[in-house]
């Protein structure tokens, strides 16, 4: 009999996501991934080139490395987002913003990809190490085959130091996929801390 | 390598339905099972855990190994089922 599909995994680092903008979670750490479903490649470096919509890394596999479109992308250096629009080469992507020359970043796939169909239970956790600006938002949400699924907020008159979390059940096909992602409406960059930042999918029925 | 795949007007319109980008969700779907089938190679041709190592590395013992292809295994099993058969 198969094993029954669940997925738990956690940031391996506390990362600064931007403001304003949806960014894919780097959630990379697995504490356990039954039917290997889940795709944790993160790929690191320094930019040492720049051009148009690219991010150029003369040292980096990208191809072998295993990124797919519609990675995520953060500059760490600046903070700021973006994501894989097009694999060029091996050093070479095409993102939706620039990465300019001479900044650290992580690409990174995130992806639960079902290996059986069914209804899944998602669950995204996101925990901020500081409080985010006043009047402001901040969301995390589901994504399915590229798309938003489910969303949650929590506003920061009620709970600005603290964390927030989205649960929503997705009828899966073989091969579509889910990725946590979030949202943040206004302020400067926050810090979500690695190991209270999760995923979390069972396969229900 | 490259693959292509036609479909109709009405299959394009009802996925999209379902998925913000056809060609990504394609695309997705042949790399997570590559993913998934070079962690089994790793694992039944060297004494690596892939979980363990990069994908680079998973890349590169794939291409030292030699492993049987889905046709072959197919035709030993036939083999081995027409020699029970025989020695019935």
């Amino acid at each position: 009999m198969a094993k029954q599909a669940a997925l738990s995994a956690k940031a391996s680092a506390s990362l600064y996501y931007p403001t304003n903008v949806q960014c894919k979670l780097c959630i990379n750490t697995e504490n356990y991934d039954i039917q290997n479903e889940y795709n944790n490649v993160v790929v690191s470096g320094t930019t040492d080139s720049a051009a148009a919509l690219k991010l150029i890394d003369s040292t980096a596999h990208f191809q072998t490395g295993g990124v797919l479109v519609g990675a995520g992308v953060l500059n760490t250096t600046d903070k700021t987002y973006t994501y894989v629009t097009a694999v060029d080469s091996e050093t070479q992507l095409s993102v939706a913003t620039a990465v300019p020359n001479g900044k650290a970043y992580k690409v990174y796939n995130c992806r639960y990809t079902a290996s059986v169909a069914g209804v899944y239970l998602a669950v995204v956790m996101v925990y901020f190490t500081a409080a985010f600006l006043a009047n402001s938002y901040a969301s995390p949400r589901i994504f399915k085959n590229g798309g938003l699924s489910n969303l949650n907020a929590v506003h920061s008159a009620v709970d600005n130091y603290f964390g927030a979390v989205v649960l929503g059940t997705a009828q899966l096909a073989i091969n579509d996929y889910l990725e946590p992602f979030v949202y943040f409406e206004a302020g400067a960059s926050l810090e979500l801390m690695s190991t209270y930042t999760t995923f979390e999918v069972v396969k229900l029925t | 390598m490259d693959f292509t795949i036609k479909i109709s007007a009405e299959e394009e319109k009802a996925l999209l339905t379902d998925m913000v980008s056809i060609q990504t969700w394609i695309e997705n779907a042949i790399h997570n099972k590559a993913r998934q089938c070079i962690d089994n190679v790793v694992k039944e041709y060297s004494d690596k855990q892939p979980e363990k190592i990069s994908v680079v590395e998973k890349s590169s013992i794939v291409s030292t190994v030699n492993p049987k292809t889905a046709v072959k295994k197919a035709a030993e099993i036939l083999s081995a089922s027409k020699m029970q058969t025989n020695s019935k």
